[in-house]
């Protein structure tokens, strides 16, 4: 009994260690292979590229150095056939246009039927910034919706003149960078949230390498690494049972290899299981060192505390200007989370969430509140106050004031 | 000096409750000084608690000076009653560890370096995890809005405040007045006895609960298999990485999964015992830890209780006609202990016209479908990382360990838990709470409170599946 048992606790350290080893190995080619392969480059340099494009809501267009350079009436839609094997070969897009003043840019995948009518399509819009623009679609997380797609189309919604579209990037990864996408992705820290507390993402895989840090918020539409785990083991299980089946064929016990069977595989998950805590425990050590570099450890200017920013410091600012008093106003950008903080931490005087009916009020963080010269609170641009004065400034945008309240 | 006061306020907190076992216990001792000291925390939190809010009722301030004089009196009671049932302050013969089941396994060299790695981890996470509690400021949700923030209202006012009008804000501490106060009132105890108020302090006794809990599971197992298998499932436990976030965070979860975890072991250890005396201490402790149970989340009297009268009353008429009787009386004494907290705990709710339920009284509920919630709870158990792989496993377990499972006692654990989890999922299913499943809030949290049981039953079921019959068992 000793043995057996003692060999499941062997076989769980040799796997671990193979793991471990596999995924040092996944590491190695993760530079070497890291630049952008175009599979193919629509751009708008000559004549011809205008032709390759059809256009509804389009009348004029300039071709300049930067793209091709158009106004937009209420909506300009510009379409065009997906290159051959865009569905084999291409990994991601990267669009570049300048949309300035425009409400709405979005990218369209078509699918026709015979008679070439728009069967399906697949939108995904993007907002608009100010100036020339790069956005990248990842079509590892679009596979699915885009099958059989054929045409590929551009909406830009709203009312600007000079618009300029400049190019279309199809975009192949290799094998090796395929690899280290799902490693980049595995890898992926996420931070801590107000929700952490309630649930915990964890990994989840995408093979795209692009700009997948700058799209955390995508990490959603890419599947779980639990999934992929609970079918490998799946898969592992259903191996063993043939290996124990040919091994009963050669006159094996049953009861020896179910033995094996059974040590193999919870070996095999014990590994993958020391390798996720590996994992999500990395996130949890990698989450506190960021707290103590960004506020334990900060200087107290330079202090900020998760995705409260400064407001710690603030409430330690304001607290004691508060303690004679029984309520306060207080305003924030947000209600949620910083009202009920305010009123756990500066208790027993309370924030007053409704009218007015005290003559301290205290400002965190609003662009729309500042003090005139008149000595009163402003509110968008209006006095809510009679003149009074400035009890404490924590910065530009963050004080306390005492005054009266004057609607 | 803060520190060496937050320190002895801990240290009083389990030694009282380290007396109330050994009073529990009499003059036949089953319980390892492990076992002492993680039990101990965990009921001297709660009994303080209930002494203290005893004591609130009738007009003790929960000042520094009415504290003492409570704690003073605790100790008088426990001590007197102690001498006067056992004759001794000193248990008989307390192990450091209890008894281990099963023999224990040589470790070869490279088992011990991975024993070590691991165990090593685990402890650097709890460390780091203890250094975030200690250091940050409130955070989340209902640490400010809930836990903290009543404790800080009793704290300073120094009382209930139910002289408040009912309709006030912070009437009974505000926020969730219908909550029990084992969580407040070991809060207020930590401040007072170190001076005043500090998220360091207050929040400190949330990491001394999870060490108890990881004690009392480690010491669980071990008595249910050998160290090998008590280390492995401990590391299994701490590697929960939704777990270690609320052990490491001012939330109550983690005590009410501890305390369930006490109740069903004792259960499990009063179905194995063969020694009558055994089985009686170890009633006792059920008992005891119930009551307990009732004083820290409303979920303990509304979701964990009637499950657990189920499968004791079940327990009890399962052994044939001549012992049903004396598991009769058992079950008697048993409800008799818990009726010492929930008969007058719910007296108090129906006086003061508190409501039952979560945070959400459940009073005025009609049970309707509700869409999506069987879709996000399969999310959140099986796609996340919240805990690891460990739903799939335990289903797997089951399934592959059904006939070590079928006949043991454990079976009514593994039914005990079917039934909770199949009743939180149709109060989640039938009732507008439903929200806090689709939103993957309140859920994660109740399932917070299954992991270790969860995990427990697994690691015995794995422990069982690869150790043949003809094991090194010793019992």
């Amino acid at each position: 009994m000793r043995i057996r048992s003692y060999s499941f606790w062997r076989m769980t350290v040799q796997l671990s260690c193979a793991c471990c080893l596999g995924l040092a190995l996944l590491l190695i080619p993760s530079h070497s292979f890291a630049a952008e392969r175009v599979y193919e480059l629509w751009e708008f340099m000559k004549d011809e590229d205008i032709d390759a494009w059809h256009y509804v809501g389009l009348d004029e267009g300039e071709l300049m150095s930067e793209g091709l350079r158009f106004n937009v009436k209420d909506r300009a839609v510009i379409f065009r056939p997906l290159p051959e094997g865009f569905h084999q070969h291409v990994d991601a897009l990267r669009f570049r246009w300048d949309a300035t003043g425009l409400d709405e840019v979005a990218v369209l995948f078509l699918t026709l039927d015979d008679d070439g009518q728009i069967a399906k399509r697949f939108r995904l819009s993007f907002p608009v910034s100010k100036g020339p623009t790069n956005e990248y679609i990842p079509i590892d997380f679009y596979r699915k919706d885009i099958e059989g797609s054929d045409v590929l189309a551009v909406t830009f919604v709203g009312n600007a003149n000079n618009v300029v579209f400049d190019s279309v990037r199809f975009l192949h990864y290799t094998l090796f960078e395929k690899i280290r996408g799902v490693w980049e992705s595995f890898a992926d820290l996420q931070p801590l949230t107000p929700y952490s507390i309630n649930i915990l993402l964890g990994p989840t895989i995408t093979s795209d390498i692009g700009s997948y840090r700058d799209y955390r918020d995508w990490r959603q539409l890419s599947l779980s690494l639990n999934a992929y785990l609970l079918v490998g083991i799946a898969l592992f299980s259903i191996a063993l049972l043939f290996v124990g089946l040919a091994r009963t064929r050669r006159g094996a016990q049953w009861e020896d290899v179910r033995g094996m069977i059974l040590r193999t595989l919870f070996a095999g998950i014990f590994a993958v299981w020391i390798l996720y805590d590996v994992r999500m425990g990395a996130e949890f050590i990698a989450n506190v060192f960021h707290d103590r570099s960004t506020y334990f450890a900060a200087e107290p200017a330079e202090s900020s505390f998760r995705d409260i920013g400064k407001f710690p410091a603030f409430v330690a600012f304001a607290k004691p200007f508060l303690k004679e008093e029984e309520a306060y106003e207080f305003f924030v950008p947000d209600r949620w989370p910083y009202f009920g903080m305010m009123r756990y931490e500066t208790y027993p005087a309370l924030p007053n969430p409704g009218d007015p009916v005290s003559d301290l009020w205290v400002v965190f963080s609003r662009t729309d509140m500042s003090i005139d010269e008149e000595n009163r609170l402003l509110l968008a641009g209006k006095p809510i106050t009679a003149p009074g004065i400035l009890v404490a400034r924590f910065d530009a945008k963050s004080f306390i004031f005492r005054g009266a309240y004057a609607p | 000096m803060m520190i060496i006061r937050t320190l002895f306020a801990l240290a009083l907190l389990l030694v009282e409750g380290a007396l109330f076992l050994r009073l529990v216990q009499g003059k036949h001792s089953v319980l390892s000084l492990l076992e002492y000291v993680a039990y101990g925390l965990l009921l001297g939190s709660a009994l303080v608690a209930y002494v203290i809010f005893g004591a609130a009722l009738v007009g003790v301030p929960l000042s520094l000076k009415g504290l003492l004089w409570v704690h003073q009196g605790i100790f008088i009671v426990l001590i007197v009653l102690i001498l006067w049932r056992c004759r001794t302050i000193i248990p008989p013969t307390v192990p450091l560890l209890p008894p281990s089941s099963f023999k224990e396994q040589k470790l070869s060299r490279w088992l011990t370096v991975l024993v070590g790695l691991l165990a090593g981890f685990a402890i650097i996470k709890i460390l780091i995890g203890g250094y975030d509690l200690l250091l940050s400021p409130v955070y989340f949700n209902d640490t400010y809005a809930n836990w903290n923030m009543r404790s800080k209202a009793f704290f300073t006012n120094e009382s209930l405040m139910l002289d408040l009008p009912a309709e006030d804000e912070m009437y009974f501490g505000g926020r969730v007045p219908s909550y029990p106060l084992a969580v407040y009132l070991s809060k207020v105890w930590l401040a007072k006895a170190a001076g005043g108020w500090s998220e360091g302090v207050v929040n400190s006794i949330h990491g001394a609960w999870f060490l108890a809990l990881l004690a009392s599971f480690f010491a669980g197992l071990r008595r249910e298999g050998n160290t090998l298998w008590a280390l492995a499932g401990t590391y299994a436990l701490t590697s929960l990485p939704l777990l270690l976030i609320h052990g490491m965070n001012p939330y109550a979860d983690v005590l009410m999964a501890a305390f369930l975890f006490v109740v069903l072991f004792s259960f499990l250890r009063w179905m194995r015992s063969d020694v009558a005396a055994d089985q009686n201490v170890w009633l006792r402790i059920f008992g005891v830890m119930t009551a307990a149970m009732l004083f820290v989340k409303n979920e303990a009297m509304l979701i964990f209780l009637p499950p657990l009268i189920l499968v004791f009353a079940f327990s009890c008429i399962r052994f044939g006609k001549l012992i049903l009787r004396f598991r009769g009386d058992d079950f008697s004494r048993w409800a008799a202990i818990v009726s010492v907290v929930a008969v007058p705990w719910m007296f108090f709710k129906v006086m003061h016209g508190l409501t039952f339920g979560n945070a959400t009284g459940v009073s005025g509920f009609s049970l309707v479908p509700q869409e999506g919630v069987a879709f996000a709870i399969e999310g959140d158990l099986f796609f996340t990382g919240g805990y690891l792989l460990l739903f799939p496993l335990c289903i797997l377990l089951l399934f592959l360990g059904f006939h070590h499972w079928r006949k043991d006692p454990l079976r009514l654990i593994i039914l005990y838990l079917f039934i909770v989890f199949a009743g939180e999922f149709f109060i989640y299913a039938l009732t507008p709470l439903s929200i806090e499943a689709i939103r993957h809030t309140g859920f994660g949290r109740g399932m917070v409170h299954l992991l270790p049981l969860i995990v427990f039953v697994c690691i015995l079921l794995l422990q069982r599946l690869l150790t043949p019959k003809k094991s090194s068992s010793l019992i």
